[in-house]
């Protein structure tokens, strides 16, 4: 079973069975071995393209002295109908319309291609799509992680400013520095500091066990992030001893993360604001702290009323209550689940404490990021009332509940009792005669059953008593579809408590979004200054030498000298971004490279050491590098001169002299096949169904997911089925809010980002998920329908072969081959005839086969 | 997966490369690849792509792995773990150094446990009065008391049970076992998870993830009531025949299309994908059919009776689902937060009383159930939560105990574990692993060890790091344990 494998191929594999440890004893080999694989850290020097071949740009005979060497013939330009969607896909993500398509096939001036190029460039949707590429590479996500999972304060401007950066071709050398040092960079703006959110988009643990392992694992994120993104070099495995393959001392790795040691990392904060900055001025401040203040006064009625309107129908219920031994003016009311827990007694809530009934369910707590209920799930019931006691006397009440529940009389507590099971309890209370006022809390646990009875001798007199809520909330945490019984006063107040919610968060989101909308994650610098220590074997509880900032020396001799002030993450990004740091350029244009023609020079883009691969051009990955530098750091001039050439417009098409003597396609003798990426999926078929909705930027959307996938999540209540409008349903697949703990399975099974760590290459994996996604989800069946309607508008209804042949048209952009035409009209002729559907139904049918083919998934 | 028409060695590793590795080549695989060829995927002949089946390193004791996920850390101390002294300092405040969801305390109230200890069977294992019926399976068990975990948080403590790691982001042990061995069963998912009626547990889908591994070695959400995969059926409420004449019809077009590319086995392996799916299709419904079981063995299961159906159905489920070769299934007890599932703060009694119940009876008709139909053998059973609890009360008033990963029990069932033992040891308060502590990645080193492979070799290139469930500084097994 042996295959030929290349030197290159087989390398890695003799790493494998020799582990970390070991390797420490091959260390002089490893270094030896330095010399091949050190060409990443060498000076970047101006190359000649070869000549002497018919190559009609320079890129293209850099490509043709490899293919000649290995006696490789390229292959044809392909057709133009491949290339415009090669160059809409790649460009903008989206596939072309009828009309832009037939803009370009039907353009026979010699410029066609350049001016689509150009074209693609200065549509807003370029940045969607390579802004995308970026956020792979920083660990894309909008919310922490863990426990809470809560959301990042408006991470989605940090997603709109790399789709801006993007679009307006921003200097990759200043956009770096933004990453780093965004905030504290002498010529700062809102948009540089926002840029600076960077730093702070990994995964969050509210509550770490280890606080000082904690900082460091954050300072690792950070590093792996900075070195794998922009240098393309692994810097975290110098964090327990010294790199074993590359060049880099246990040592350096901490000088290197000294640059980041003055930055504030957030300690145990539970809310969306871990690390915001305010980018308003005062005066705007206080216009917006008027507006909301307006806005909630706005809120206020509607809620009084409406909270009126519940407990009207809540003192009906007890109406018949006049005796003397029930109670009366019962009031009724939901507390939040955000209790403030304070030590010693569980479920002490702060509502209480503070001596006050929350009248409704909306959580408008003190600090600014409460505004927005994150939640519309009751977790507590409070009722309230009197009662009127004849005679002094003791008397005993039955407390029968699943969760928790607290009675007070008269401000006093005088019963609590919390569990999982159902608890039933008698009590007894020594009352004075006269009238008393009570209050009962009632907690859920799994689901809220109560009753608090009076027992008199062998009698049970009921006085509170939830009836059918168990229905009513049963699994409230699970969110299972909840059964209301329509009659049940209970139900009705639940039902209209609802609608409050939603009505009122409607009118407090816009407010709260204008005020929280001054605040950004971004970086700032901590006011103390802590000395940074190597940590032995990694550990944080076992510091040795104190390091000051300083970089690896392998990257060249000619450092900048850095100081410990309060500016050395912008000597850092300096560095990073200067035109004499060996890595970055290099790094830069290996990646867009890759995304134009499926893989990098360097095949591993995130790692140009010893255990990443060689560059199969490293001459013409050098060229560009040095071409993206004299341009200024552009990266369209590079988009230009990369799709202009030959190279690029090759068609995809098999060979089989090349197949044998090249199957991997090392030297570029043909254009690359690629699937189509998890968004670009989606978004296609929005686009086919002609529901896409092309805004640009903006809060992330929450479009509809299976409650069956929305239960996985860390905390299943969060957000998401607040904002069901539809706006949130067909915007690009980018602007999907991005919760760690939740992973999207259409997404996920295609592919996409890892939310945790750099994802410098997407994994392209085949399953049979994907295949019942595409045919089964609801996202498709919809999808399919919307494309039936569509092609019923343009085609003639009554002839199959027009439905077709628009069906075809609009799936993939061109008619079908005869005997496309027969398979597609056999099928719907079998649908309705062997399986009894109506025509539409048919069509529907081959829609959804349309969506499923390879064609429409592939780009050749 | 049918065999490619134009397999050859040069396709198959074109295809390996592209299908698993993207534009990273062999870079991704080479943890994968190495250790001396046993890991060679050009093995793999029929199936191909990630979930091919891959021979492991050594012949392996267990084939599968039923793991049962007590979310929230059942109190070792009123279950397992017999502290005879505990009872005695019942509510007296002592000094004791504990770390929990409260913080690091040097004091507290010792709460008694709550439940009546007694040895069972020949080997004379202690067992609670929470765990009747798992009491009666013990000469099967195995039980290490002196597990400890890196962190007593919740969050972080569940993906170090899961995942090796306290941090974001690293795979789950169950993506770790398909990626090193593959799934055997090509019509249904190498990894699944049931999760709590309540919900999914803390950090949700990050407790299944493959993190920065493929997806294709996450695990799948498994339901144990109405359809058990999500797109399993056309929400169009299409009939298998008709769906497959729409795949005949897309199969005719895809061929179309691949004549020309006819190089490219990822349009093969997509076109194949489609049969897979079409067979998973039956083959998923077929394995949830508890009709087919006999009473006895539902009830054996406790489906009979109220509090352990849901349980019972996974147990019984999770049987089925290892008689049709899927490698790792995770069940949850417990979810969403509080008391939903095991995390005892307020009411230890009713807590574990609830939960205990809802889910000793479906455990012992599992170990039973699997061990006389011959298949306890090769199924590595695993038992406990993301840690234990304090012997100590968490509040002034109250039972309730607070998290504890310095000490905490795990068990062990089947799949060349050996039976009737147990290993290690708390204090005699049960605060704190003192004899033969045992780290969580002692304990997954042992479970890849079970399952024939090398936990020290089994690796995936990520980062520049050869990473691996059990660390860069590798984790020994627990040798005691193995049969």
């Amino acid at each position: 079973m042996s295959v030929p494998l290349k030197p290159s191929h087989l390398r890695p594999t003799i790493w494998v069975f020799v582990s970390c440890t070991f390797l420490a004893a091959l260390l002089p080999q490893v270094l030896s071995a330095q010399t091949a694989t050190g060409w990443a850290y060498k000076t970047l020097t101006k190359v000649t393209p070869p000549t002497g071949s018919q190559a009609s740009t320079p890129l293209d005979a850099f490509i043709l002295d490899g293919l000649k060497t290995n006696d490789l013939t390229p292959n044809p330009e392909a057709d133009k109908m491949t290339l415009v969607r090669r160059a809409y896909y790649d460009l903008t993500g989206l596939p072309p319309s009828q009309e832009q398509l037939d803009a370009f096939l039907n353009n026979d001036s010699p410029q066609a291609w350049s001016q689509l190029i150009d074209q693609l460039l200065d549509s807003p949707h370029y940045g969607e799509k390579w802004g995308r590429h970026w956020l792979d590479l920083v660990r894309w996500a909008e919310s922490s992680g863990y426990e809470r999972d809560t959301d990042k304060r408006n991470m989605w401007k940090y997603r709109d400013y790399v789709i801006n950066a993007v679009n307006d071709d921003k200097p990759y050398d200043e956009f770096i520095i933004d990453q780093i040092a965004g905030d504290i960079r002498p010529d700062k703006t809102t948009e540089s500091t926002i840029g600076s959110g960077f730093l702070h988009l990994g995964v969050y643990d509210d509550e770490p066990a280890d606080e000082e392992q904690f900082m460091f694992d954050y300072y690792d994120d950070i590093i792996n992030t900075v070195s794998r993104s922009m240098l393309a070099t692994s810097m975290s495995c110098a964090r327990c001893h010294d790199h074993k393959i590359d060049p880099l001392s246990h040592k350096e790795y901490y000088q290197f993360l000294s640059y980041f040691r003055n930055l504030h990392i957030p300690l145990r904060i539970r809310h969306q604001d871990t690390s915001t900055v305010s980018i308003f001025d005062s005066e705007k401040e206080n216009e917006l702290n008027t507006q909301l203040t307006q806005g909630i006064q706005e809120v206020a009625e509607p809620r009084l009323k409406m909270w009126q309107a519940v407990n009207s129908l809540v003192s009906q219920h007890f109406a018949d209550s006049n005796s003397s031994t029930r109670p009366k003016d019962v009031e009724f009311g939901f507390a939040l689940e955000d209790w403030t827990y304070t030590q010693g007694e569980l479920g002490e809530v702060d509502y209480f404490v503070e001596g006050e009934l929350v009248d409704g369910p909306i959580y408008l707590a003190s600090d600014i990021t409460g505004i927005t209920p994150t939640k519309i799930v009751p977790a507590a019931y409070v009722f309230k009332g009197k009662f009127s006691q004849a005679e002094a006397a003791n008397r005993t009440f039955r407390v029968d509940i699943n969760g928790g529940a607290w009675m007070y009389l008269g401000g006093e507590l005088v019963f609590s009792k919390v569990g999982a099971n159902q608890i039933k309890e008698d009590f007894e209370i020594a009352l004075a005669a006269g009238d008393h006022e009570f209050l009962l809390i009632a907690s859920r646990h799994r689901d809220l059953t109560l009753e608090l009875n009076l027992v008199d001798g062998a009698e049970e007199i009921p006085w509170v008593s939830t009836d059918s809520w168990s229905k009513l909330n049963a699994k409230v945490g699970s969110r299972s579809n909840v059964k209301i019984d329509p009659s049940n006063p209970w139900a009705i107040a639940y039902k209209k408590n609802k609608e409050l919610e939603k009505e009122a968060y409607k009118t407090l989101k816009p407010i709260e979004e204008k005020l929280t909308g001054s605040l950004v994650t971004a970086a700032y610098n901590s006011s103390e200054e802590k000395p940074t220590h190597i940590l032995i074997r990694g550990n944080p509880h076992s510091p040795g030498e104190q390091v000051r900032p300083g970089l690896p020396s392998v990257l060249g001799d000619n450092l900048p000298t850095t100081s410990d002030g309060e500016d050395r993450r912008l000597t850092l990004a300096k560095w990073i971004a200067d035109e004499n740091n060996p890595l970055t350029a290099r790094v830069a244009v290996n990646r867009i490279w890759q995304h134009h023609f499926g893989r990098g020079i360097v095949r591993s883009s995130d790692e140009f050491g010893g255990l990443g691969d060689q560059p199969t051009h490293p001459e013409l990955l050098d060229w560009l590098a040095k071409e993206f530098v004299d341009n200024g750091w552009r990266m369209k001039p590079l988009h230009r001169l990369i799709m202009n050439s030959a190279t690029y417009k090759m068609s995809s098409a098999p060979n089989e002299d090349a197949l044998t003597k090249d199957p991997q396609n090392d030297h570029f003798w043909r254009f690359n096949m690629r699937r189509l990426t998890a968004e670009e999926i989606r978004d296609s078929v929005l686009v086919t169904a002609d529901r896409f909705n092309p805004q640009v930027g903006g809060p992330s959307v929450f479009p509809t997911l299976p409650q069956e996938v929305l239960d996985t999540a860390s905390r299943a209540e969060q957000r998401w089925d607040l904002e069901a409008g539809p706006e949130h349903q067909n915007r690009r697949s980018l602007y999907t809010f991005t919760r760690r703990s939740l992973l999207d399975p259409l997404m996920a099974t295609f592919d996409s980002a890892d939310t945790d760590t750099a994802c410098p290459v997407r994994f392209n994996t085949t399953v049979p998920a994907q295949a019942l996604t595409m045919m089964n989800s609801e996202f498709i069946a919809k999808h399919a329908e919307l494309l039936t309607q569509r092609i019923k508008q343009e085609a003639d209804e009554q002839e199959m072969e027009s439905v077709v042949n628009t069906g075809f048209e609009m799936v993939l952009g061109r008619l079908p081959e005869p005997t496309e035409m027969e398979e597609s009209l056999s099928l719907i002729a079998s649908m309705q005839n062997d399986f009894g559907h109506d025509a539409a139904t048919a069509v529907e049918r081959f829609s959804l086969m349309m969506l499923n083919l390879n064609e429409f998934m592939f780009l050749d | 997966m049918k065999e490619s028409k134009n397999f050859c060695r040069r396709m198959a590793r074109r295809e390996f490369i592209s299908t698993v590795g993207g534009g990273f080549s062999s870079l991704a695989l080479a943890g994968m690849l190495g250790h001396e060829g046993f890991f060679n995927p050009l093995s793999a002949t029929t199936v191909q792509g990630p979930l091919a089946t891959k021979l492991p390193h050594f012949a392996p004791k267990a084939k599968r792995v039923i793991f049962l996920f007590m979310y929230g850390g059942p109190s070792h101390v009123d279950t397992f773990d017999y502290k005879p002294e505990l009872f005695k300092y019942d509510g007296q405040t002592i000094k004791i150094k504990t770390f929990g969801r409260g913080g690091k305390k040097n004091e507290g109230r010792v709460v008694g446990p709550k439940w009546k200890f007694k040895q069972h069977g020949q080997s004379g294992q202690w067992v609670s009065g929470l765990f009747p019926h798992v009491a009666t399976c013990v000469d099967d068990i195995a039980f290490v008391k002196s597990m400890q975990a890196d962190s007593p948080i919740h969050g972080s403590a569940m993906l170090m049970m899961n995942s090796g790691a306290i941090l974001s982001g690293s795979p789950s042990l169950g993506s770790w076992v398909n990626y090193g061995l593959g799934t055997v069963n090509q019509d249904l998912p190498g990894y699944v998870v049931m999760l709590d009626e309540s919900g999914g547990p803390i950090s949700g889908a990050k407790n299944w993830s493959s993190g920065y591994m493929p997806a294709s070695y996450q695990g799948t959400t498994f339901k144990a009531h109405g359809s058990p995969l999500l797109n399993l059926k056309s929400v169009q409420g299409m009939s298998m025949t008709e769906q497959q004449r729409i795949i005949k019809s897309l199969n005719h077009l895809n061929e179309g299309h691949l004549e020309s590319r006819y190089d490219n086995t990822n349009l093969e392996a997509r076109i194949a994908s489609y049969e897979l799916a079409y067979k998973m299709q039956t083959t998923a419904p077929e394995a949830v059919e508890l009709e087919k079981e006999t009473e006895e063995t539902k009830r054996l299961y406790g489906i009979d009776e109220e509090l352990t159906q849901d349980f019972g159905t996974k147990c019984l489920l999770a049987r089925r689902l290892v008689e049709r070769d899927v490698r790792f299934i995770q069940i949850y007890s417990g979810g969403a937060h509080n008391d939903h599932n095991w995390d005892a703060h307020g009411d230890l009694e009713d807590n574990h009383n609830l939960h205990a119940g809802q889910t000793d009876k479906p455990i012992a008709g599992l170990l039973k159930d699997l061990k006389r139909r011959g298949l306890l053998e090769e199924t590595l059973v695993i038992w406990g939560g993301e840690f234990g609890r304090q012997p100590t009360a968490e509040y002034a008033k109250g039972t309730g105990r607070d998290h504890n990963s310095a000490g905490f029990t795990m068990w062990l069932a089947g799949g060349g574990i050996k039976g009737g033992m147990s290993l290690g040891s708390t204090d005699e308060l049960g605060n704190e692993a003192v004899e033969r502590p045992t780290h969580v990645r002692e304990l997954h080193a042992t479970i890849l060890h079970l399952m024939g492979m090398d936990p020290n070799h089994l690796s995936f290139l990520h980062g520049g790091l050869e990473k691996r469930l059990v660390g860069t500084a590798g984790a020994d097994i627990i040798p005691e344990l193995i049969a």
